[in-house]
């Protein structure tokens, strides 16, 4: 297999290796989410790239979210259970040769509260004898923010990022990758259907809507490392950094054993994340401020993520099931309401190359 | 920064990086920094919805008011 | 670690002003205390509305809900603290800077006469609070939030109180 250190922005990048088709690939996944927050969610999607040339990749995707909600956030608001769901379709297309690949994408995404489009350019080379590989990736994405049940409720996000990332291998063993990526948000970042508390003359709390600040500059430095060893795993490493200028800063690091069998794979993985919160983020606010927000997201927390996962690949690579299996818990000691989460993720793919 | 990067560049410029014959293992599958695009992008769509960060990873799809 | 994440933060930067101080609006308490508590106990402080504690606006009201537990109390007259608590929470639902979009107006009335949507109104099949903007009730809320004041000592109705 043709060495390749394209840098993915679009999906249509075809540094992957899942079982790859000289004519066609089809992608069939499904996952499901459940937490003790009294959340579930059923995610399914469905993916075709396809070669019609040799140079030209067109790839097309259908991913459907199915959600259901009694989570604290809810449960606040003396309202009922939530269900809701989201569709989103992109479509791509990529050139790609011996050492330099371009690729656009188109994302839309819809929900009875959120419209979404979203466009991505990437494009990357190969220098140095194909031992180092630049890659650039831009993207926008305008978002139209409605409010469920509630037609005269009208918000626009918009976005856009970028990102730059070199790939090099250090031995016959190691491949090592660092990317920066930037993207800056303007317009309405809060959530409709949240308060954040104030504490009131009497003691008990008054409920003021939730405001967040309008512009989100967010910056990331990345560093993954594979590593291979024995006779056919890989040991894949990552490190993240993260700062924003609402104050949040965050690591992120994790690693993964890949075990391959003859036609198995089996994997393990874990991801520990640590998060400092935002600047104006308070449990139960002193006094009234202009920027009060109720996501426990934008708190302190820390969470960690554990997984296994199975794949059979037989007929030469041209099959692929995988299992997957991921425990999680969420740690907030700033967020009274939900001191922690607790919950797992299940997933079942499919890739037919043709 | 930049003499770091010159240096980095000027390594690899030099004949020391990985011949061709030897990059067997780093084209194995297992070794891709995305196997799997749409697994990647549902693993990052609950982390980039659940956490206060983003970026990095590829991945995570469309906009979204998983919020 | 702390020293790189500070560092780290000081070079990009956060912005400015995240923890500015909100400016209420301003407006009369005797006001609020005489005219516009009456129109909240009786059409927003019912136990399945707004005098529901789980709910983010909620009120103290006499035989509905009420600061102290003690079921004795349920129909004693509204405490300083109650009544405090009540204009709180009526300013953090006004927006001072343009007070004719603050929810306190736009949530109890019908959107045919321009208001929000109001899930009050479809809970109970009751229709909005105010189905139009001459209502006398919605004028005393405007007439409040437009910065009308009253004699210091003005009280609700059947408070007891001077």
């Amino acid at each position: 297999m043709r060495l390749q250190l394209a840098i993915v922005v679009a999906l249509t990048a075809t540094a992957h290796a899942d079982p790859e088709g000289d004519t066609a690939t089809v992608v069939a996944r499904t996952s499901g989410y459940l937490d003790n927050d009294d959340t579930a969610i059923s995610t399914s999607t469905i993916a075709v790239k396809a070669k019609p040339k040799d140079e030209i990749v067109v790839s097309a995707r259908y991913t459907a979210d199915a959600v259901s909600s009694a989570s604290v956030d809810v449960i606040t608001a003396a309202t009922e259970r939530w269900t809701e769901l989201r569709s989103e379709v992109a479509g791509g297309v990529a050139w790609v040769d011996s050492s330099m690949q371009l690729s656009a994408d188109y994302i839309y995404s819809h929900e009875n509260d959120w419209d979404s489009h979203t466009i991505g350019l990437g494009g990357s080379r190969d220098f140095l004898n194909h031992n180092l590989t630049l890659g650039l990736g831009a993207g926008y994405v305008t978002n139209a923010v409605g409010r469920r049940d509630d037609m005269t409720f009208s918000e626009k996000l918009n976005a856009v990022s970028g990102s730059v990332r070199a790939v090099w291998p250090a031995s016959k063993d190691d491949l090592l990758q660092v990317s920066y990526d930037i993207a800056r948000a303007t317009g309405y970042q809060a959530s409709p259907y949240r308060h954040a508390f104030a504490r009131g003359p009497a003691g008990a709390l008054i409920a003021f809507p939730e405001q967040n600040p309008e512009l989100r500059t967010r910056h990331a430095v990345t560093l993954r490392w594979n590593h291979h060893l024995l006779d056919d795993t890989a040991l894949r490493s990552h490190l993240r950094a993260y700062v924003d200028d609402w104050g949040i800063a965050s690591v992120t690091t994790g690693t993964e054993l890949v075990y391959g069998l003859d036609d198995f794979e089996l994997s393990g993985n874990v991801r520990v994340y640590a998060q400092r919160h935002a600047r104006f983020y308070q449990d139960v606010y002193d006094e009234p401020r202009v920027y009060m927000t109720a996501d426990r997201e934008l708190s302190s927390f820390q969470d960690v993520f554990a997984g296994v996962r199975a794949a059979w690949v037989p007929l030469d690579d041209k099959l692929s099931i995988d299992l997957s299996f991921t425990g999680f818990y969420f740690r907030f000691p700033e967020f009274s309401r939900l001191p922690s989460r607790l919950g797992a993720t299940a997933g079942l793919g499919l890739v037919w190359a043709l | 920064m930049i003499r770091l990067v010159l240096a980095v560049v000027a390594v690899l410029a030099s004949g020391c990086g990985v011949k061709a014959y030897q990059r067997g293992h780093l084209a194995k599958s297992k070794m891709q920094f995305n196997p799997s695009p749409e697994q990647n992008q549902l693993e990052q769509h609950v982390y980039n919805y659940r956490e206060g960060s983003v970026g990095g990873y590829d991945g995570g799809g469309g906009g979204c008011g998983c919020n | 670690m702390k020293l790189a994440v500070v560092f780290v933060i000081g070079a990009i930067g956060c912005q400015d002003n995240l923890d500015a101080k909100l400016d209420l609006a301003a407006l009369d308490r005797p006001y609020f205390d005489c005219k516009v508590q009456p129109v909240l106990t009786k059409s927003c402080g019912a136990l399945a509305c707004h005098g529901d504690p789980l709910r983010f606006f909620h009120l103290f009201s006499r035989n509905r809900n009420r600061l102290d537990p003690d079921p004795m109390q349920l129909n004693a007259l509204m405490t300083t603290a109650e009544r405090d608590h009540n204009f709180a929470a009526a300013l953090a639902v006004i927006d001072a800077d343009n007070t004719d979009k603050s929810e306190i107006l736009l949530k109890p009335l019908a959107e045919a006469a321009g208001g929000w949507y109001h899930e009050g109104a479809e809970l109970y099949k009751g229709g909005d609070v105010f189905t139009a903007k001459d209502d006398p009730d919605y004028q005393v809320l405007t007439d409040w939030i437009g910065g009308a004041t009253e004699v210091p000592t003005c009280m609700e109705p059947g408070s007891g109180l001077p």
